[in-house]
């Protein structure tokens, strides 16, 4: 988008990151929970250090001396097992809530988590990682830790949906309401990021994030000269003199600037203006949470490695329902980021200096119906052919033709009809015309079972034989194929009683999450 | 009757045999005017002939209306099972057809067409069929199947392997690692799921010219095909001062125009100014198009222009415009699918870039802009795409236990620019 | 070389400099220290866990190659050629090449099935459920293309080299082995293409000397023509290239998108002068890169400036500030 590459230009110009936002596109918790630390390299299910908690400046320190050590680890994780059900407790008050049911001509009374928890990492790799240590986790057989596990699970299994505030990394944070002047891959390291938002005074953005690539990177998989030079000590140290002190010493110290800089993360996002639909979405996370919650507490949680069958065409329904939400969402709520429309074209902005609202024209049935024109007059030439859809709010237009600055639409819906005629825009308003209305929320007409083609007849080649996994000594303990993806939060549908409302697709046809509420 | 004929009749009674027997699924790969609408009419008349109801599914509202319209033009009584926001487009026939938003309003209809997504709405515990027929089988998705496939207790599938794949907004990443793919195409997936079913080539391409076909099919498909006309079939008689390119290509078929290399933006106003140079001498120039049933006169409406994205659309239209040219198609590969021209004139989608991209190198995008022609085609082009392609980084994500792609959108793109080569011809 | 050096040739095949850079053989530690670029290398837990896993995949490696491949064979035979027939092979530190280039992997393991040969990969990768990180795949499937281009030149009959090769991973959590077939012809192809474009470069005659190190091989690399762009951070030259790039403005350091948007226009500085009409553009090219970007500024300037636009009626229309 041309948007984009300007905005990048001017952070490299002037070496300091732009707004890409002005307003805040995902929900803060008031008391989020943090989470930054290290594996040992090559074995994710073998944490070495893990900072958490809810607490700024006072985080809790989880170290393991010997990370391919089932017991010690087992012990270790046991903790933040405990910390993490004593935050989840927190989220447990609900509120009743009237909605529609089924057909969506009744009302039922549900009710719906007030608040739900949101865990916080520094980057990607720490957020796939909480997806790791939650499956891993739940092949343990003690229930505290294989409770979080499952809690864990469906943490992570809402980083994939967009919209959801659930799982946050501070480098997402950062990227979806900044641009700089580097390379997008780049904009991975949270460091470098926040040197170019915020470089130190007197530093310009590039010798502030080589600074910061300087530092220990921001894990879940450590420096090699890092683990050689420091690591490597301090755990032989704890290992053979059950001297932990070395090793919390240089973990705090490593993990320090992760935990500084996620937080800085989330205060510079949260001085911006929350978007309007960020409570609605929020919402749909609220419900996600209140039936997961639900099915802990029926001992019905089920996850499933990958998603196959209808499952996986539900999920890819959901993605693609939520992928267009969020996108108008985002472009409704926020001038800087309708501006990318703007700027490749698609939507106009103008003065409307004209109007007709008696215009009518004859239908295919014969009757003379209500089609009110507009000319808005652009600052530049509208390039799209008549024909063109765009929409102010709830108003559908087409475009009848353009000139050189000047746009002629009909309008086609939303204001039809005599006593609507009032939410047209008036003369010399300014309005921007987006290519996008009120998304329209198909139900994802899926059969139970998959039809016969898309199936294959044939039985499932046998799976390899399972007991390979004794292999698994005492230094990476057993654990069968399991859970990536939480089967009951993410694609819409529940195995329980009651469709989940706020997973993408509305139970009823009304209230349908997401929908821009703004432009009633 | 020609070989090529011969061949063609043969696969298409291969087809019909294989429709009256027991596989439970059968594939037509049709390449790109190799008669495909023409067998799905046929069949389907062969098929109420012997006392069946033949529902179709395709993929767009202009696939349904043209095949309706040709349905009825041979004589079946045919449903038009349509949207609430549907108008009957112009030329919509009188009489053979009934129109409606439900199945139930298409009592009596022998054959009920409609698009996939429509046809999702019809519920299995209304009606089945024994037979149904798909057509654009590789532009619809699985997710589509998925929805219409407990209609049908057997499928025939049609389609052009060499269309643009189906398109999702969903971020490819996530829905790969968390879900076995679900946005294969439909005969992909029925391919995959039930690897017996047999698939029948259509051997022979009646749109393309001699000298065009075999490029075609093999920089784009598994299955070779061969050109249906002979070489001295058609041609295509300009006036000597045409331009060299369009003397090129009216004689070998092909051209490549080549500008100087440059990295431009995605309108470049050189490729737009020359498409609609070319276009303006094409349709002002006394050209004829000859082929077996005589010489006629080019006219607006055999020229097509094929683009990339949208905005390229628009400004090769209004430089059109101020050239006084009007009446001339100029669109984007995915919305010239499955049409026809004399002449088509297509935009490279790597021409002038610095870095090509998936979008960009689809092989699928390449294919439908270089097989909308049954004379010639021009391509034009910046210099350096063979750099472009150089440069591109073999670093496509690999997952695991997926074949790789049957036709690799970097290798066609190579292969296509290599049988090119000899068609070269740079801009002044 | 090592075959992932020669891999890398796949990762950016657009910079004539890093062609170069490959073609040479340039040493890469003397490059690292050169430019002084952080020195890398494998964590020691990464390498323990790697030999952990070779040793208990190599012992089952028999049952993986019968079970995917179909071959019946004992454990793997030491060789110090290309073997024929059937069963299963280990070729140590075999000296191969490719074109011109040294090919010298640590080993090779080879599955025989009496016509095909199939090389066998063992990486400490997880393979979590059956499915691995693409990327990381992608990066194995360009070694192994690698391995199978040389081995191919090796042999007398270059087919017998199979591209289905077989790859074997660390199950779930543990280290239990699990096999997978994966197929490299693709990226066999691609790399015979790169190496043709590679044996057209034109090497500077100063990079051919052998121990050339310090600032004389920084300024003989510089000397090359350099694209920077997407794939630079994978690239040994990375954090030099990348300072020349921030040094000069060059529109390539935002990224490709930039670079592609803004074709003939250099620096972002320049490109900026375009957009703001501080500057008129000489050509129809610029002409246009300045009309994209002067819609991209307008627009931005609309949003930030807070005209209070409304995007519709009610609250949702973007009363900006
Ligand atoms: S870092 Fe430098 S040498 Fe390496 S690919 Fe990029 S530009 Fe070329």
């Amino acid at each position: 988008m041309s948007l984009d590459v300007y905005q990048r230009l001017l952070a490299l110009s002037r070496a300091r990151a732009v707004p890409a936002a002005s307003r805040a596109h995902r929900h803060l918790s008031p008391r989020p929970w943090l989470l930054t630390g290290y594996h040992l390299a090559g074995e994710p299910s073998a944490p070495v250090a893990i900072r958490y908690g809810s607490f700024r400046d006072s985080p809790k320190l989880l170290t393991v001396a010997e990370p391919r050590d089932r017991a010690l680890r087992f012990a270790a994780l046991g903790g933040l097992a405990r910390d993490l059900a004593t935050y989840l407790s927190r989220y447990t008050v609900t509120e009743p809530v009237v909605r529609a049911t089924g057909s969506g001509r009744e009302l039922e009374v549900d009710h719906c988590c007030v608040d739900a928890p949101q865990l916080v990492v520094p980057n990607e790799a720490t957020a796939h990682w909480v997806g790791l240590l939650g499956q891993y986790l739940r092949t343990l057989d003690d229930p505290v830790l294989a409770a979080a596990g499952a809690h864990l699970g469906w943490i992570a299994s809402r980083r994939h949906l967009p919209g959801s505030s659930v799982l946050l990394t501070a480098t997402d944070l950062l990227t979806a309401h900044w641009r700089t002047g580097q390379l997008p891959t780049e904009d991975g390291h949270l460091g470098r990021l926040l040197a170019w938002i915020e470089p130190p005074a007197g530093a310009d953005a590039w010798q502030a994030a080589r600074d910061a690539e300087a530092m220990p990177p921001a894990g879940p998989a450590s420096d090699p000269s890092w683990d050689q030079v420091v690591l490597r000590p301090a755990l032989e140290r704890a290992k053979q003199q059950g001297d932990v002190r070395r090793l919390k010493l240089a973990a705090a110290e490593v993990l320090d600037g992760a935990w500084r800089d996620t937080w800085a993360a989330i205060d510079l996002v949260r001085m911006l203006p929350p978007g309007e639909h960020v409570a609605k979405r929020w919402e749909s996370d609220r419900w996600s949470w209140t039936r997961h919650r639900e099915r802990v507490l029926a001992g019905t949680v089920s996850f499933s490695a990958r998603l196959s069958d209808v499952p996986a065409y539900r999920f890819l329904h959901e993605l693609e329902t939520r992928t267009a939400a969020l996108e108008r969402q985002m472009a409704l709520d926020d001038p800087l980021v309708m501006a990318r429309y703007l700027a490749t074209g698609e939507a106009v902005a103008g003065v409307v200096f004209k109007r007709d609202p008696e215009h009518t024209v004859v239908n295919s049935g014969g009757r003379s119906v209500l089609r009110p024109l507009l000319w808005v007059r652009t600052a530049a030439a509208f390039d799209r052919p008549a024909g063109t859809e765009l929409w102010w709010g709830k108003v559908g237009m087409v475009v009848r033709g353009s000139t050189d600055d000047t746009v002629e639409l009909m309008v086609t819906s939303g204001a039809v009809t005599r006593p609507k005629l009032n939410l047209l825009p008036d003369t010399d308003a300014e309005v921007v015309l987006a290519p996008f209305g009120p998304l329209q929320y198909f139900p994802d007409n899926l059969p139970d079972e998959l039809p016969w083609p898309t199936r294959s007849s044939r039985p499932k080649p046998a799976p390899e034989p399972e007991q390979d996994d004794d292999l698994d000594t005492d230094l990476a303990p057993a654990a069968p194929a399991a859970a990536a993806v939480d089967l009951g939060g993410t694609p819409g549908r529940v195995p329980g009683p009651r469709a989940d409302p706020g997973d993408g697709v509305p139970a009823g046809g009304t209230a349908a999450p997401g929908e821009p509420r703004g432009a009633l | 009757m020609s070989s090529a004929g011969a061949r063609h009749e043969a696969a298409i009674e291969e087809v019909w045999d294989r429709v009256r027997g027991t596989d439970r699924a059968v594939v037509v790969d049709s390449p790109p005017g190799a008669g495909k609408s023409t067998l799905v009419r046929e069949l389907a008349k062969r098929l109420v002939a012997v006392g069946e109801h033949v529902p179709i599914v395709v993929q767009t509202n202009d696939q349904a209306d043209d095949l309706v319209i040709a349905l009825a033009g041979a004589g079946l009584s045919t449903g038009r099972l349509h949207g609430q926001e549907w108008t009957p487009p112009t030329g919509w026939p009188r009489t053979k057809v009934r129109t409606g938003t439900k199945l139930g309003e298409l009592g009596g209809c022998d054959v009920i067409v409609g698009t996939a997504a429509k046809w999702a709405f019809v519920k299995a515990d209304e009606r089945t069929w024994p037979l149904g027929v798909i057509d654009e089988a590789y532009q619809m998705s699985a997710a589509a199947l998925v929805r219409v496939g407990h209609l049908f207790d057997r499928l025939l599938l049609v389609g052009d392997p060499g269309q643009l794949a189906p398109f999702t907004v969903a971020d490819e990443h996530s829905v790969r690692s968390l879900a076995t793919w679900p946005l294969d195409t439909a005969a992909g997936t029925l391919l995959r799921h039930h690897p017996d079913t047999p698939v029948i080539p259509l051997p022979v391409s009646w749109r393309l010219a001699p000298h065009t076909a075999p490029v075609i099919s093999d920089a784009f498909y598994t299955r070779a095909f061969t050109a249906g006309a002979a070489p001295t079939d058609r041609r295509l008689e300009l006036a000597s001062l045409a331009h060299p390119a369009l003397a090129h290509a009216a004689e070998h078929g092909w051209a490549l125009l080549e500008l100087p290399a440059a990295h431009v933006p995605r309108t470049d106003p050189a490729l737009v100014a020359t498409l609609a140079d070319l276009v303006h001498q094409l349709v002002t120039a006394d050209v004829s198009t000859v082929d077996p049933s005589g010489p006629r006169p080019l006219s607006r409406a055999d020229v097509a222009v094929g683009v990339v994205h949208r905005d390229q659309k628009a400004h090769v239209e209004a430089a059109l415009q101020r050239r006084g040219v009007t009446g001339v198609t100029v669109d984007t590969a995915n919305r010239l699918q499955g049409r026809q021209y004399e002449v088509v004139l297509a935009w490279h989608p790597l021409s002038g870039r610095r870095d090509a991209s998936a979008f960009h190198l689809e092989a699928g995008r390449l294919c439908v802009l270089a097989s909308r022609h049954r004379q010639a085609c021009v391509v034009v082009s910046r210099a350096g795409v063979e750099e472009q392609l150089h440069a591109y980084p073999a670093a496509e994500p690999v997952w695991l236990g997926t074949d790789p792609p049957q036709v690799d959108g970097w290798e066609a793109n190579r292969a296509f620019l290599e049988r090119l080569a000899p068609h070269r011809i740079t801009a002044r | 070389m090592d075959p992932r050096r020669i891999a890398g040739l796949l990762d950016a095949p657009g910079c004539r400099r890093r062609q170069a850079l490959d073609a040479a053989q340039v040493d890469l530690g003397l490059l690292a220290e050169a430019i002084g670029a952080p020195p890398g290398g494998q964590s020691p837990y990464a390498r323990e866990r790697d030999g952990t896993f070779t040793h208990l995949a190599t012992a089952r490696l028999p049952e993986l190659v019968g079970r995917h491949l179909g071959i019946d064979c004992e454990a793997a035979v030491e060789t110090s050629e290309l073997p024929v027939g059937a069963g299963l092979w280990v070729w140590r530190e075999p000296k191969l090449r490719l074109r011109d280039l040294p090919v010298t992997p640590e080993r090779i393991v080879l599955a025989g099935d009496g016509t095909l040969l199939h090389p066998v990969e063992i990486r400490s990768y997880a393979c979590l459920d059956g499915h691995a990180d693409p990327a990381k795949v992608a990066g194995t499937a360009r070694e192994l293309a690698v391995v199978v281009a040389a081995l191919r030149q090796a042999a007398p009959v270059p087919e017998r080299v199979s591209s289905r090769c077989l790859l074997v991973l660390p199950r779930n959590f543990g280290l239990a082995p699990v096999g997978t077939l994966l197929d490299v012809a693709p990226q066999v192809r691609r790399l015979g293409w790169s190496l043709d474009r590679l044996d057209a470069v034109d090497l500077p005659a100063r990079l051919r000397l052998p121990d050339l190190g310090g600032q004389a091989l920084v300024n003989a690399l510089a000397a090359v023509d350099a694209r920077f762009g997407d794939g630079c951070p994978s690239c040994p030259m990375y954090t030099h290239c990348r300072q020349d790039a921030e040094r000069t403005g060059t529109v390539a350091r935002a990224g490709g998108a930039a670079a592609n948007l803004c074709g003939p226009v250099g620096t972002a500085v320049h490109a900026l002068a375009l957009a703001h009409g501080e500057r008129s553009p000489s050509g129809e090219a610029e002409q246009a890169i300045a009309d994209e970007l002067a819609r991209a500024a307008a627009a931005y300037g609309w949003a930030v400036g807070g005209s209070g636009v409304a995007t519709g009626p009610g609250p949702a229309g973007g009363s900006a500030r």
